[in-house]
């Protein structure tokens, strides 16, 4: 499984998640810019794939960032920092990608998915041609098809990890999937 | 495949250097938003581009703002023409201002906000023209028409060829067709300011006029993040009143925030708002297919939600969203014992989308083939 799953603590050293929310939540900027640091790389990587570009990348991981530490207090459970901070992403991440389709669909932004840039230069061919034949089509999805498919296909996620992401229910979770694979013709891939 | 590998492959390049802009970004409590800000500016960019092209008929109307979703006009003292991408012509009258806003594939919206202007529009069925001057809605269907401030508060719209669709908040609807006339009465002087987009609230004789206030400011601010606080901005008691005077943007975070909070009621009501208030607004349809889900799922009323999925076959914008009405309408009919009604959606349903996404579940329903 993917991001979801981060540890709080790597190594097992340090404080956890929940220390360091109670800390920010006292003011405390070293503890928010642990939080930063400790999970930056991992919100990086889901924006990327979520958007597929580079270029988005910044914008989304500061603005989820920004949101996140300015709704710290309404946090139910300080240990949940990192599932509840991937929601905010992928909310994000949905706002972003309608409005690029809306401008695509206009003529406006043209801006190719970079295939090359996706699949890093150390994945194995395999792995390659998965994501080339992922990232190939979906920019004809809409953000409600996109992410899921994403969110399942490339992070691994399970059904119940998504829908609580998104917001929707296990079972239009399951059928988004199922739309998105079938329009991209990814169906008889599809696990049963 | 169900793991993370592809994940492990997929990765941007994230070094020191980036992490620490993006903390700099981030500690300076600024969210980075240059290319919110690009996109906002091609968006109103794409608004002039697109769908407003100059031409010089006899003067050309001046852009007084732009922004993301609107672009603001006026004419001089000798009134203008402009030329829409769909070749529909608005000629604006002398010292008139009118809005392009809210435009989208489905949809060109024009908000009068003073004077008046002749519309000769082309009409496309699968793109809405929209008028709205100070709550009266005038759904374009295939036509040339007028619309004009009489006054301040009253509204006039004649029509010299087709018909049109007039609508407010509250009442019928009503239509006209070539050589009529509608003029909307006095109505209060508009004191909501313009936060983005104008509400069409009623401007009856005798309703009460709308206030000014930063609720829906507030509300729209978290209802992304934090649905069940948005929620809270208005409260069970205060939704009702919301949705009363709530755009069809509104109407949809309305409806959004209550179902993620579990307020399926609240919800329900604020679909229901906007698949009857709006029914020429690109989200009808959809409202109308989430109204039947909450209907079915979450307040077990099969009646209730059969009627909101046909009136979301009806409304539907794309074919996507039609065929999910049309599949789950035979399971709603089933739910129903309509064992007749679901038999004849059933094969409708099979002869229209013979390699539908839904087949399968459908050719089980009604007892099976």
């Amino acid at each position: 499984m993917g991001v979801a799953r981060e540890s709080a603590t790597r190594s097992g050293a340090g404080p956890t998640d929940a220390a360091l929310v109670v800390s920010s939540r006292a003011g405390e900027d070293w503890a928010r810019e642990a939080l930063f640091r400790r999970h930056a790389r991992a919100v990086g990587g889901l924006a990327f794939r979520l958007t597929g570009r580079d270029a988005d990348v910044d914008d989304l991981v500061q603005e989820s960032f920004m949101i996140a530490f300015e709704r710290l207090d309404k946090l139910d459970n300080p240990q949940a920092f990192s599932a509840w901070l991937f929601g905010i992403v992928v909310r994000r991440a949905h706002k972003l990608l309608r409005r690029r389709r809306l401008l695509t669909r206009l003529g406006f932004r043209d801006d190719e998915l970079d295939l090359e840039w996706v699949a890093g230069s150390n994945a194995p061919p395999d792995v390659v041609t998965e994501l080339k034949e992922i990232y190939g089509r979906i920019e004809q999805l809409p953000a409600t098809l996109r992410i899921p498919l994403v969110l399942r296909r490339v992070e691994g996620l399970q059904l119940a990890d998504i829908a609580e992401m998104t917001g929707a229910s296990i079972a239009t979770v399951k059928r988004r999937i199922a739309q998105a694979e079938e329009t991209l013709g990814l169906g008889e891939k599809r696990e049963r | 495949m169900n793991d993370d590998r592809l994940s492990k492959f997929a990765r941007p390049r994230i070094d020191d250097a980036r992490l620490a802009r993006q903390w700099s970004v981030i500690s300076r409590g600024r969210r980075a938003r240059s290319g919110a800000w690009m996109l906002a500016f091609a968006a109103a960019a794409v608004v002039i581009a697109c769908f407003v092209t100059w031409r010089l008929a006899r003067q050309t109307p001046v852009v007084v703002a732009a922004r993301a979703n609107v672009t603001e006009l006026a004419s001089d003292q000798t009134g203008s023409t402009l030329v829409l991408a769909d070749g529909s012509h608005i000629t604006i009258g002398p010292s008139s201002r009118l809005l392009v806003r809210e435009t989208s594939a489905t949809e060109t919206r024009v908000e009068l906000v003073a004077g008046r202007a002749d519309f000769d529009v082309k009409h496309d069925p699968a793109r809405a023209f929209v008028v709205v001057a100070k709550g009266v809605t005038v759904v374009d269907t295939g036509t040339r028409f007028h619309v004009e401030y009489t006054s301040p508060t009253e509204v006039r719209v004649s029509v010299s060829e087709g018909s049109v669709r007039v609508e407010r908040a509250q009442g019928a609807p009503s239509s006209l067709i070539a050589g009529e006339s509608w003029t909307s009465g006095p109505a209060p002087v508009e004191t909501a300011a313009d936060a983005g987009e104008t509400a069409e609230v009623p401007h009856d004789a005798g309703a009460a006029p709308p206030r000014a206030d930063d609720s829906f400011a507030r509300f729209s601010a978290i209802a992304d993040s934090d649905p069940a606080a948005a929620f809270e901005v208005f409260g069970v008691s205060g939704y009702p009143r919301a949705i009363g005077r709530a755009t069809p943007k509104q109407l949809f975070e309305l409806a959004d925030a209550a179902r993620l909070s579990d307020h399926p009621a609240q919800a329900a009501d604020a679909f229901d708002a906007l698949r009857s208030r709006h029914r020429a607004d690109p989200r009808a349809g959809l409202a109308a297919l989430q109204l039947a889900r909450l209907r079915e799922d979450r307040l077990h009323d099969p009646a209730g939600a059969e009627a909101a999925l046909r009136d979301a076959i009806a409304l539907a914008p794309d074919a996507t969203l039609r065929e999910d009405a049309e599949a789950r309408r035979v399971g709603v009919l089933e739910k129903m014992n309509d064992k007749a009604g679901c038999t004849e959606a059933r094969d409708a349903y099979l002869a229209k989308y013979p390699s539908g996404i839904h087949r399968a579940k459908v050719e089980k329903s009604c007892g099976g083939r």
